[in-house]
This record gives C-alpha cells, sequence and structure tokens, in this order.
C-alpha cells in the first residue's frame, strides 16, 4: 500500500486533525508508513551524513507540525510526500548557495556510465552509488520526480504531488527510466 | 528497443539502509517544544527591550522639567512605537502551507525570501529614519542646551557611539540582504518549472 490514493477505503482518514491527538496519530501512522521514504529523500539530497540527520529532523517537524492544518483533502501519502520534499528542496537550494554547484534537469544530465560498459558487472553497491550521483545532479523539482518514480508512485500520484502536469511528469519518467535501465542493466537497443 | 525493466533498481532503491532512524512522536513534540520555547524568548526580548523605551521615554516625558527633553523624549516615543509596529507587521512569520505540491512551495519560498530581503534592504526607513527626529531633538538638547553637558565631551561621545552603532547595523543588514539575494539568485538558477 503506497498510501497515495485517498479514495481507497483503508486509507480514510479523519476530516480535520484539530485536537493534539488526532495530530499525534497521524503523526505515528505517517512515520509506520513512510519513514523509509523519509529517510530516502535525506538520504539523496543530503550526501553529509550530519547534515542528512539534520534534514530528516527538520522534515519529521514540519510533518508534525503541518498535522494540526491536515483536513483530510489529499491522501496521507501525498500530503507526507509534499511536506518531505519541499523541505528537502529547500534544503538543496540553501546548499546549493553554498557549494555554488550548477544543478540540472533530466535531459541535460550526462548520462551514469558509458552505453558501451558491462554495467551488469556492477554490484548493487556500485550501482546505488551512481544511482545517488545521479541524483544530485538533478534540480529539485527532476530530483521529486525520480524520487517518486523509484518509490514506485505512478504518473498521477507524482503529477498530485509535484504540481506538474501529467504530460510533463511523464515525459520526464520516460527519461528517468532510460537512465535507470541503463544504470541497472547497460545499454540495450 | 527492448522493453524498459527498471523494477530491479526500484528494488534495490527501496531496499537501501539509510542509516538514521525514525523519531517518535514524544521525541518530536519535546524538540518542536524546545524550538518553540526558543523563538517565544527572543519575541519576549525584542518587544520587553522596545516597551522599556517606551516606558523610560513615558517616564522622561512625565517627570523632565523642560519642556526641550519632553519633546525630545515625545518625538522618541513616537518613532520607536512607530518602529516597533512596522516591525512587527513586516516581520510577522509567514506560514508556509504544506498541502501546497512542490512547484507552488518552491514560488512561494522565493516570495518569501524576496520579502526578507527587502525588510533588511529597507530596515533603515521604517526602523531607524522615525527614530531620527525624537534623537537629534534629545542630541540637541545635550549639544546646546543643557547646562551640565554644553561644551562638553559627553554629547559627543553619545554621538559616536549612535554613529558606530548606525554603521555596524547598516553592514550588518546589507550583508542578510546579500544572503538573502544570493539565496534568491540559486533558485533562479534552477528556472522555474514548467506546468
Amino acid at each position: 500500500m503506497d498510501g497515495l490514493s485517498p479514495d481507497r477505503p483503508w486509507d480514510a482518514l479523519p476530516r480535520s486533525a484539530e485536537t493534539a491527538d488526532a495530530a499525534d496519530r497521524l503523526f505515528a501512522r505517517a512515520v509506520a508508513e513512510f519513514g523509509p521514504a523519509i529517510a530516502r529523500i535525506a538520504y539523496a539530497n543530503e550526501a553529509n551524513r550530519e547534515l542528512r540527520a539534520d534534514l530528516q529532523q527538520e522534515i519529521y517537524f514540519e510533518l508534525w507540525r503541518s498535522f494540526a492544518i491536515f483536513d483530510g483533502r489529499c491522501s496521507l501519502g501525498t500530503w507526507v510526500y509534499r511536506v518531505a520534499h519541499n523541505m528537502a528542496a529547500r534544503h538543496v537550494t540553501r546548499r546549493q548557495r553554498l557549494s555554488h554547484r550548477e544543478l540540472c534537469n533530466l535531459e541535460e544530465i550526462i548520462e551514469p556510465i558509458d552505453p558501451h560498459d558491462a554495467a551488469r558487472q556492477l554490484d548493487d553497491e556500485q550501482r546505488l552509488g551512481l544511482l545517488n550521483t545521479l541524483i544530485g545532479q538533478l534540480k529539485p523539482l527532476d530530483r521529486q520526480i525520480v524520487l517518486l518514480y523509484l518509490d514506485d508512485l505512478d504518473t498521477a500520484q507524482i503529477s498530485e504531488v509535484t504540481g506538474l502536469s501529467m504530460s510533463h511528469v511523464g515525459v520526464k519518467i520516460h527519461r528517468a527510466k532510460r537512465l535507470l535501465v541503463q544504470l541497472y542493466e547497460g545499454h540495450q537497443s | 528497443m527492448t522493453e524498459h525493466n527498471d523494477a530491479p533498481i526500484k528494488a534495490l532503491w527501496r531496499a537501501q539502509s539509510t542509516g538514521v532512524p525514525a523519531m517518535s512522536v514524544s521525541y518530536v513534540r519535546h524538540r518542536t517544544g524546545e524550538l518553540h520555547r526558543a523563538f517565544r524568548i527572543r519575541n519576549w526580548l525584542e518587544q520587553g527591550a522596545g516597551l522599556l523605551a517606551l516606558a523610560g521615554c513615558s517616564v522622561v516625558i512625565l517627570l523632565a522639567p523642560h519642556p526641550w527633553v519632553k519633546s525630545a523624549a515625545a518625538l522618541l516615543l513616537i518613532g520607536a512605537a512607530y518602529g516597533m509596529w512596522q516591525w512587527r507587521r513586516r516581520t510577522a512569520p509567514f506560514r508556509t502551507d504544506p498541502s501546497e505540491s512542490s512547484a507552488a512551495s518552491l514560488s512561494f519560498y522565493k516570495r518569501e525570501l524576496e520579502r526578507k530581503r527587502d525588510i533588511h534592504r529597507t530596515l533603515w526607513r521604517w526602523y531607524v529614519l522615525p527614530m531620527a527626529p525624537g534623537v537629534i531633538a534629545m542630541l540637541g538638547w545635550n549639544f546646546f542646551g543643557d547646562p551640565q553637558t554644553r561644551g562638553t565631551s559627553a554629547p559627543w561621545g553619545v554621538l559616536g557611539m549612535l554613529v558606530a552603532w548606525l554603521v555596524v547595523s547598516m553592514i550588518y543588514e546589507r550583508y542578510k540582504a546579500a544572503q538573502c539575494q544570493r539565496e534568491i539568485d540559486a533558485l533562479s538558477a534552477l528556472g522555474e518549472p514548467e506546468r
């Protein structure tokens, strides 16, 4: 269960989280269901271990505060992903100001491995390293799309979280897919 | 081209160890409580200092024997009250709406940075300038009116401290405005998302 589709009966939520108890319950549920996803978002957006822990902490604080105004109009999953990605995007922007590192979009990114290289010979750790390097080069919104896609969200769900049109997300996913397959299997044409 | 199969890399991604444990409700509640306390204390200190200045001016207005001093204190009081009101109005903490989509949130964040930059750039106009008439009148009294300080170096010392404070404040505010501008530039370099 990804928790993103609000029409699913098992994902029914209270219409309002006015009481602290309701907010606490929502927070506990969000952590239980999306804790690993939040950790991955922090991991993909900050390489430094201490800063990553800070970022994850900031996301949790913002999430807990946000449940005071959660009204159930979107699913818990959409809400959690939006809060987490918004915090991560701000973190990336602040870090980019300090590092002066150029970020690019999916269309501009340099392919992570030589197409003629034997990608099958890479082990999982190396693949993850390359994947993290690739994600780390992306601008925040493209980064979000790739991360949401890796978390197995479909185009409609990614569109709902990011606010981008489905066609725009579709184009980005097409490019992301190509890079991901290449990363895992090597170039096949 | 063969059918893309990105399931293995997705599975690999989701199975990776991130090494940072999740947090409990009680811990988050405790830490946010601490942050709120620090924020409230800072606000109380700022507001408290302003109220003390207002109270001091009021006492001078009531007790000072010379109309020059009373007028200078009244001008200071008006300037300080105006500055405090502007400070509250302009620096009211903005609330992010987590329900906004990521694209909207980034645009909103950029606008908020611009607002913060403008506060730093214009602080002198709405916070420092309104107090200038009162300060000038009070210094004028010390330079030319008060028989105890007239012709001594004391008013010059006060003037020197005021100028030094003004210069340091202006440099600090310019630095903070430039810091905001750099973040705005970084955000702009990331490009406005297509919808």
